[in-house]
């Protein structure tokens, strides 16, 4: 699974952690979590939230 | 004295059909008539005239029936409705009385409650009213259905009926209550949702005991609450009705939508109903030195959107409401908001440069119709996961590592999903007519009809009026 | 936008069939047809006894007056209406009529002859509760019903419609004059009086068959006044209606003709439906009337749902979708304002076809191009769906791609030619190969080899095509204003609306023209289609100019069913990336439109079929022998690096001269796997753009490490997008396992932890 995997920013060499995001598209705001470096802040963003909940949201936002 | 549009009325003592006129005098909005045997008469209709000017300019649309029962003419409207030639709007929501008793006895019902079970229409006869909708609606979509009493949870085969119409291809059917027995029966919610009813219309007229005694004679806040919460519990959506009469609860509004910010886990809309005055007529009674024939408890759609904006310290804006797009504009107003988690709500129409033209020439008749049928239905669904409203009260969903909505103000996007499908919420109202406001252009255009026993449609304020026998 | 609002107004989607319109009752075919359909004959009887009155008197003697006006009347057979009705009425078990109790209405009437026009006119009046008296001087009711059918249908029929009714009947009762009633305060008489019956003075007054004498209306239709039984009958029932408007205004109305119906029937739905014998003693049994209501094509106006792929796809009436973009284009302040049509207005291919089939001349795709143009303004034009061809635009029109020459030598040129930009990226070879022939022809032809800036103008972006276009112009102007020498339709169409002042030729029409020769000629037997690009519809001289060259060159041609008249084959108005299912469901359409293989001559087309795995060719294929079946289509990036060894080809083959810039060359090795190259193709993402993603990451370790995968994993964002890349490391590889991209952009701190982040994604 995904979520359980370990992921290390490369820069700090530290483990990213789950932590909010946030995300912006045709004027609408978001906050989602998602793997952060709790150092430097760098984000990661799987490809399975991006063709899912993600895409989900775009399409809503553009159909509304 | 200014006339600002002419229409037809009836004499509220002898019924027959009279010129009326929409008259503004020292800024306020009346309409007057004159019957020949029984003297003038005028009815408050707007505080201002300003508001009405502004209000009635708004365009709507208006989708004629496809099938008429009786033949009607301009001039003697609303003495042959059932529904008739003339009638200009199909029905939205049509009502079906499955009772007439009832287990409370309020002073302002419309629905004069008798305690004798006697004449009430059985499965068979209830079977066939849905077909004769079926008939009569069009053929895209059913009419919405609109199950009331009396007190229509006193049928035991209340769930059967709902089943019934279900299974007919009726896929909205709301059912109108005081919410005693959803109180006092904690599973009932849950058969009625189980049986297939889309919304419970929850009879509420405030958050203070005082007002329902008043009203309905006996305090029930705890009721209504209970109703509500085993609502939650069985996941049927509420609609809060109060009906809004000067010097009882038109000040308790702004709780009321308090109330309604609270539980809006359940509850998805507020339906305001000025309390109107069906079967009676005004005494002509004197006030402030002038002559004053309209009842002193008379509250308008106007005096309610006011007080929406006043008692919320405009947190709902007067400028936010819009008459619904089918009808007529002096029947209803309407506002969709959807919550935000920072304790503001976003309204959802705001159209101030849309163009009057456009939303009066909308779409193809059945399309429309289907839409505002589908709009009421769609509105009310609860979201499909059945933790997420627990989030607020700490379970953290961690299926999809998502936050919950507590922690910021700006939604993730499990929350927005969630939120356009189910965040939405409305503030309503429907002014109903009684015999001394009675305006036949708006009775043409009526979208909420009432089944007689007789299987007419009927124009819901013509039939509480001059029909209900 | 005013302007093409106005235009709906006139859609004709309501308008009545032909048969109702020809039907005395104007009964509602329509209704009564999906009725029977579904086998409701007790909801098809209603209908029909609204309309007719007494249905089985009507279904016994109508001698089918729309069976006239059926399209199925020169094919094979009208629908037999008629037998359908019979079949109805025979069919049908809930007959009586609904018991109303409704108040009486003021108005006494009397009507002058108990015939079929009388009796309906006093049954329509007796429903509406008026006082109503009937004079007949015979003894019976029916008038020349007896003449006319057995009596017990027709007799049983007036009872039964009667039967809630009250009225006063005379009969042996003779009414010579209209004194003779005067004291009975009639506000209203009907005078039925039948075939040479009396006409009390009302026959051909000024205001129709009827006057006012003293305070009662009078009014005269029926047989007397020459009508046959069916339009008689329909008569009583209008008349009814004369008498109600006179009761209630006091004025008269003579029930006039109504507008002839603007229906139009559609040919296609039209096919050969032998009529159906009934079997069961001379009516329909079930089966057999529903086989025989399925034979009717419903004549309404469904044109554009016929022919418009945005009405056919999102399954809209043109009303309906111009509602929903004039309240997406409606400017507001309010972020939630709703939008609910800008994917529709983003689906449009602007082939035009919308227009040649509504017979109302309404402009859809006009009315979208402008709502583009308007969500552009309004900044709710989602960045996406056009980012990709306006960055393509912006490199074919780049130093790398562009080329404005005139011919080696050469200080001005009269012709110049103008391939346009994707026949270049498609193959170097489809340019190289025509210019070398046109300079063979004429050696001062000049090359204009940059884009014709129809993607600014499909993406509703004012300001940047009207950009592209002066520039057009002033490279037109530095060449001598020479007449341009075009290869793609839509570069044409382009210019005719915003370069009106140069002139083109179209490649074809030049071809011909100056004489081309086929080198050899290779006869097969397949057969071809010329398709017809949109921009080329109604364009005779380079439709005609392509099939005869491509006839020389030795290939059998067939035209398409419909000819020129078909839809976009999806590549159209940029809506693959704004609506991807539709730009699909659009192609497989066109491939489907025949077997044979296509002959396309605008690049875009072939490359939309070739991408459908449907046989097709461009004609300069044929003529040049340029592209086989076999050969694959190049991908998003291929297409860039083909526009950059076009122009290098060019410029060392016909001018002797060096290529001076070249994009820079990815400074890693990046190596990509064949399944992420057809990825990346389908995202729209160069490989440009991932090794703007790899570099930076190497650079500025900003990327996150999978030590399972042992793969990196970074994104940068491109304009309007955000593309993410996986790759690992091996030696000094870089091996790309995954992209992905989105459109929600990552706003990121500017603080964290107390520091400032680099936020220069």
């Amino acid at each position: 699974m995904e979520k359980k995997q370990k992921l290390i920013c490369d820069r700090c060499k530290v483990e990213m952690v789950d932590k909010e995001v946030q995300f912006s598209y045709l004027g609408k705001s978001f906050r989602h979590k998602v793997k952060r470096c709790p150092e430097c802040g760098q984000v990661y963003i799987s490809e399975e939230l991006v063709k899912g909940r993600m895409s989900q949201v775009e399409k809503m936002l553009e159909d509304k | 004295m200014k006339l600002l549009v002419k229409t037809r009325s009836i004499c509220p003592v002898c019924q027959k059909p009279v010129e009326a006129e929409y008259v503004e005098k020292d800024g306020k909005v009346f309409i007057r008539k004159t019957c020949r045997d029984h003297g003038s008469w005028e009815a408050y209709i707007a505080c201002c005239v300003k508001d009405y000017t502004d209000w009635t300019a708004h365009s709507v649309v208006n989708v004629r029936p496809e099938k008429t029962i009786t033949k009607g003419t301009d001039d003697r409207c609303p003495l042959d409705c059932g529904i008739c030639d003339k009638h200009l709007q199909t029905a939205c929501c049509v009502l079906m009385e499955v009772t007439k008793r009832c287990n409370q006895h309020c002073p302002y019902c419309f629905a004069k409650s008798e305690k004798d079970a006697a004449l009430e229409p059985g499965l068979d006869e209830i079977g066939r009213k849905y077909d004769l909708l079926l008939e009569l609606g069009e053929e895209e979509r059913p009419f919405n259905i609109h199950l009331s009493g009396g007190e229509p949870t006193v049928r035991e085969d209340l769930p059967e009926i709902i089943e019934m119409g279900q299974k007919k291809g009726f896929v909205y059917i709301q059912i109108n209550t005081n919410g005693r027995r959803l109180a006092l029966d904690n599973e009932y919610a849950g058969v009625l949702k189980e049986a297939g009813a889309s919304v419970i219309y929850l009879q509420f007229d405030g958050t203070d005991d005082r007002i329902y005694q008043t009203l309905r004679g006996e305090p029930l806040l705890n009721i209504k609450v209970k109703a509500i919460e085993n609502c939650k519990k069985a996941r049927i959506p509420v609609i809060l009705v109060p009906t809004i009469a000067k010097n009882v609860n038109l000040h308790n509004i702004g709780s009321m939508m308090e109330f309604l910010l609270d539980n809006l886990s359940v509850v998805k809309g507020i339906h305001f109903q000025p309390v109107s005055f069906f079967g009676r007529y005004p005494e002509k009674v004197y006030q402030n030195g002038k002559k004053w024939t309209d009842f002193e408890n008379r509250v308008t759609l106007f005096d309610v959107m006011r007080e929406v904006e006043k008692q919320t310290g405009s947190k709902f804006k007067y400028e936010d409401f819009r008459p619904s797009s089918i009808g007529h504009t002096l029947c209803s107003f309407h506002g969709s908001y959807i919550n935000q988690n920072d304790g503001t709500v976003k309204p959802l129409i705001n159209d101030k440069n849309y163009d009057s033209k456009a939303c009066c020439c909308n779409t193809t008749p059945p399309d429309i119709m289907k839409k505002t049928r589908d709009y009421v239905l769609n509105k009310w669904n609860l979201p499909e996961q059945e933790n997420y409203s627990a989030c607020c009260d700490g379970n953290t969903s961690e299926s999809h590592g998502s936050t919950c909505c507590c922690e910021s103000q700006t939604m993730d996007f499990d929350q927005f999903i969630n939120e356009m499908k189910s965040n939405m919420f409305t503030v309503t109202g429907m002014a109903f007519q009684d015999r001394s406001n009675l305006d036949a252009e708006r009775l043409k255009r009526c979208r909420v009809q009432v089944l007689s026993p007789d299987n007419r449609l009927i124009p819901f304020c013509a039939y509480n009026s001059l029909y209900r026998k | 936008m005013e302007k093409y609002f106005k235009q709906f107004e006139s859609c004709r989607q309501s308008e009545k069939p032909f048969c109702t319109d020809a039907c005395p009752f104007h009964l509602d075919v329509l209704d009564f047809q999906e009725k029977i359909s579904r086998k409701s004959y007790n909801a098809a009887y209603r209908t029909y006894r609204n309309a007719v009155a007494f249905p089985d008197i009507v279904a016994e003697l109508c001698p089918e007056y729309c069976a006239a006006k059926c399209p199925r009347k020169d094919l094979d057979q009208s629908v037999q209406l008629n037998l359908l009705e019979r079949t109805c009425v025979n069919k049908a078990v809930k007959k009586d009529p609904t018991d109303y109790n409704l108040p009486a209405k003021k108005g006494k009437i009397g009507i002058i002859g108990a015939g079929i026009s009388g009796l309906a006119c006093a049954l329509r009046l007796c429903s509406k509760k008026f006082n109503v008296t009937i004079f007949e001087k015979t003894d019976k009711l029916g008038g020349q019903l007896w003449n006319l059918m057995p009596q017990e249908i027709f007799l049983k029929d007036i009872e039964r419609q009667f039967k809630h009714e009250n009225y006063t009947l005379q009969l042996n009762t003779s009414v010579d004059d209209i004194e003779q009633l005067k004291d009975q305060g009639f506000d209203a008489l009907y005078v039925a009086t039948g075939k040479n019956g009396f006409d009390f003075g009302t026959l051909n007054r000024e205001k129709g068959q009827c006057y006012i004498n003293g305070d009662t209306g009078v009014f005269a239709g029926g047989s007397l006044t020459g009508k046959d039984p069916m339009f008689a009958l329909a008569d009583g029932l209008s008349m009814a209606w004369a008498i109600e408007v006179w009761l209630s205004t006091g004025k008269l109305e003579y029930p006039g003709k109504r507008q002839p119906s603007k229906a139009v029937s559609n040919q296609d739905k039209l096919w050969r439906l032998e009529a159906v014998i009934p079997t069961d003693n001379g009516l329909f049994t079930d089966e057999e009337a529903v086989e025989e209501a399925a034979r009717c094509i419903r004549c309404q106006c469904d044109a554009c749902k016929t022919y418009c792929d945005l009405c056919d796809f999102f399954n809209k009436w043109p009303l309906q979708m111009r509602d929903e973009i004039m309240t997406t284009v409606m400017s507001s302040e309010s972020m939630i304002h709703k939008t609910p049509a800008i994917r529709l207005i983003n689906t449009c291919t602007q082939c035009g076809l919308f227009e040649e089939a509504c017979p109302e001349d309404i402009e859809l795709s006009d009315m979208i191009k402008e709502a583009r143009k308007r969500l552009h303004k309004l900044n709710k034009m989602p960045g996406a769906y056009h980012q990709f061809w306006l960055r393509d635009m912006a490199f074919a029109n780049s130093k790398f791609a562009a080329v404005k020459k005139t011919a080696p030598g050469e200080k001005q040129c009269n012709y110049a030619f103008f391939p346009g930009c994707h026949l270049g990226a498609a193959d170097p070879e489809y340019v190289i190969e025509p210019y070398k022939w046109l300079l063979s022809k004429k050696p001062q032809t000049g090359l204009l080899l940059r884009c014709c800036s129809v993607p600014a103008d499909w993406a509703g972006n004012e300001a940047l095509h009207g950009e592209e276009i002066q520039s057009l112009r002033e490279d037109w102007q530095a060449l001598g204003e020479p007449v341009l020498i075009m290869a793609c339709p839509t570069c044409i169409r382009n210019f005719a609306e915003y370069l009106p002042e140069i002139q083109t030729v179209s490649l074809y029409e030049v071809l011909e023209q100056w004489k081309f020769e086929q080198k050899s000629v290779k006869k097969t037997k397949k057969i071809y289609s010329v398709f017809d690009p949109c921009s080329a519809r109604h364009i005779d001289p380079i439709q005609q100019a392509v099939r005869r060259l491509a006839e020389q060159s030795g290939v059998t041609l067939e035209e398409l069913p419909k000819g020129d008249q078909h839809g976009c084959c999806g590549y159209g108005g940029h809506v693959s990336i704004a609506n991807p299912k539709f730009a699909e469901h659009v192609a497989k359409k066109r491939s489907a439109l025949s077997d044979n293989l296509y002959i396309a001559y605008c690049i875009n087309c072939r490359d939309v079929f070739k991408g459908e795995n449907k046989p097709v060719v461009h004609v300069l294929d044929l003529l040049f022998n340029i592209n086989t079946q076999e050969s694959v289509l190049p991908d998003v990036t291929q297409r860039r690096e083909n526009r950059v060894r076009l122009k290098e080809t060019l410029l060392s083959e016909i001018w002797g001269e060096k290529m001076e810039s070249k994009p820079e060359k990815c400074k890693l090795n990046i190596v990509i796997r064949p399944e992420i190259k057809e990825k990346m193709n389908t995202l729209k993402l160069l490989k440009e753009d991932v090794c703007n993603v790899v570099e930076y990451s190497q650079k500025s370790n900003r990327r996150t490490f999978d030590p399972q995968k042992k793969t990196y994993l970074c994104y940068r964002e491109i304009g309007h997008i955000t593309c993410w890349v996986e790759y690992c490391q091996a030696g000094d590889a870089f091996e790309v396992v995954n992209v992905y991209s989105h459109r929600m952009k990552i706003e990121l701190e500017a603080v964290w932890n107390g520091k400032k982040t680099e936020a220069d994604l």
